[in-house]
């Protein structure tokens, strides 16, 4: 028995060492790459996500009534605009656009809302901290749904009463900032319920973490799995782009070109410490304890200029890209990327990859395997 | 040499990596001006990337006696990315030259350093680990 458990060992480690070579025909994965592949997948996703500041996250009738309420137009000053006028579920929850439009026109191109439920920080400055306060928002933006709370809330009343009433209790008894924090909680509610379902490259990760060389070739091509490993390895987009969403959901400056002065995260921060609807304040169900916010950074230089990196998840089915849409097409951003520009705002992050033209189509090749679909309530 | 040998070495070298981060960032440093001699032990020793966590700081003399009472600040940045922490850490004291250092989180893998500025009775000092966190 010891002899064959040394010879197990001898194995594993000879495998160890082994992996990290690559052949003509096949990726051999190193257990490092392959904890890196197992990270990015999708099944390491905690489904459902939580959310301690909304006690309604989970409540179904809150999700059906939140449902209701993202897709009303009456929910502004013109009648015309709804959450869903930019949020288009047939458009994987965004509007194509390269700046949002409500009312008016915005500054900021409107991000997806899927998989926005797992992100601590809200928006493309994360001056939000949960999507319930999120999604209060643009109902207040002059430029979007162009309402009041007041207003927002005399709405629900008077449209919603009894479903708003059942879940949330009597208006009656409710402050107005009450009400409105509880409009955003049941959209929340609702926006939750929206999920990704697998895409090819998940199966890829599936099939690797098998030892499956038929699976593994049946999800991806060879030139995508060449743009994997740049992507995991020398084009370091995963320092970024990490976990199942594609993203780390923290703030970094990669100096992309600034059609208007926007300090991003710099800004960002000093709203939310102030915001009454942040997870610390009073219509959060949450502890302190349990909020991200209490360790909010300082405002300092390191965060000017520096923006959220969205999920890359279906990221060849939302074109313009960045946080105004400064880029048409996928491929100008990982030009973006491989060249490094100085940041006009800030100190951008980047260095200068290198890459050549055809290790860049590789990693445009491979972000097509993260096309997938959408399911919501 | 035994199986028994061969089979213990190997699962040695097999279980090392995943713990490497955390044994460079918990060794002891002696402070910039040699006033402290700082212990950390991130918890937890796997990859703390992307999770908000706990390190356990012990704060002594330069010659061994325990600190208590001591102002400590946090600071930690990567130097080839230069975006610094994405939290503020508190410094909470248990007691006997032991601190909790709370609300520490990495936002990716790489090359990091943390450190920390010491205000207590023996004087102003600096200490600063440096270490290297895997991606996942």
């Amino acid at each position: 028995v010891r002899r064959l458990a040394a010879i197990t060992a001898v194995g594993v480690v000879a495998g160890g060492l082994l992996a990290g070579c690559s052949s003509e025909d096949d990726t051999q994965w190193s257990p490092a790459q392959l904890s890196v592949l197992r990270s990015l997948s999708l099944s390491s996703l905690a489904e459902p996500a939580r959310d301690p500041s909304n006690r309604y996250t989970a409540d179904p009738d809150a999700s059906a009534l939140g449902r209701s309420l993202f897709f009303d137009k009456r929910l502004s000053a013109n009648g015309r605009v709804s959450c869903a006028a930019c949020h288009m579920p047939s458009r994987n929850f965004q509007d194509g656009r390269r700046v949002a439009r409500g009312i008016g026109v915005t500054t900021r191109r409107t991000m997806s809302i899927v998989g926005a439920a797992h992100q601590t920080w809200l928006f493309w400055d994360g001056r939000k901290d949960s999507l319930w306060s999120q999604a209060l928002v643009p109902l207040e933006n002059p430029f979007e749904h162009g309402m009041t709370r007041q207003k927002v809330v005399a709405t629900v009343r008077r449209i919603y009463k009894r479903r708003y009433e059942s879940v949330f209790g009597r208006f009656a008894k409710q402050s107005v900032d009450r009400a409105f924090a509880n409009v955003g909680k049941a959209i929340a509610a609702f926006e939750t319920r929206i999920r990704l379902g697998p895409a090819r490259f998940d199966r890829y990760v599936s099939a690797a973490l098998a030892n499956d060389r038929h699976a593994m070739r049946a999800a991806m091509s060879e030139q995508e799995v060449e743009g994997l490993e740049l992507f995991i390895g020398r084009a370091r987009c995963v320092d970024c782009h990490s976990g199942p969403l594609f993203t780390n959901g923290e703030f970094h400056n990669t100096g992309v070109p600034q059609t208007v002065r926007d300090v991003g995260r710099l800004a960002g921060v000093a709203q939310l410490r102030r915001d009454e609807f942040n997870c610390l304040g009073r219509y959060s169900d949450a502890k302190p304890s349990e909020c991200a916010a209490q360790f909010l950074p300082h405002a300092s230089d390191r965060l000017r200029g520096a923006f959220k990196p969205p999920s890359l998840r279906n990221v060849t089915r939302r074109a313009p890209y960045m946080h105004a849409g400064q880029f048409r097409r996928l491929g100008e951003v990982l030009r973006h990327y491989n060249n490094a520009p100085h940041a006009a705002v800030g100190e951008s992050e980047l260095h200068p990859l290198h890459l050549a033209h055809r290790q860049l189509a590789a990693l445009g090749a491979f972000l097509e395997t993260l096309e997938s679909r959408t399911r919501s309530p | 040499v035994t199986a028994r040998t061969v089979v213990a070495l190997l699962l040695v070298a097999v279980a090392a990596p995943p713990s490497t981060w955390a044994r460079e960032a918990g060794t002891s440093v002696r402070s910039k001006h040699g006033l402290y001699r700082v212990t950390v032990v991130p918890l937890p020793a796997q990859s703390p990337v992307g999770r908000l966590h706990t390190w356990r700081l012990t704060l002594r003399k330069a010659h061994g006696g325990l600190v208590s009472h001591a102002k400590i600040a946090v600071d930690g940045d990567m130097p080839e990315h230069g975006h610094g922490l994405p939290t503020q850490p508190r410094v909470r004291e248990l007691g006997r030259g032991r601190y909790l250092v709370e609300g520490m989180k990495f936002q990716m893998g790489g090359a990091w350093y943390v450190g920390f500025a010491i205000k207590a009775r023996p004087g102003r000092d600096v200490a600063r680990f440096e270490f290297v966190l895997p991606q996942s």
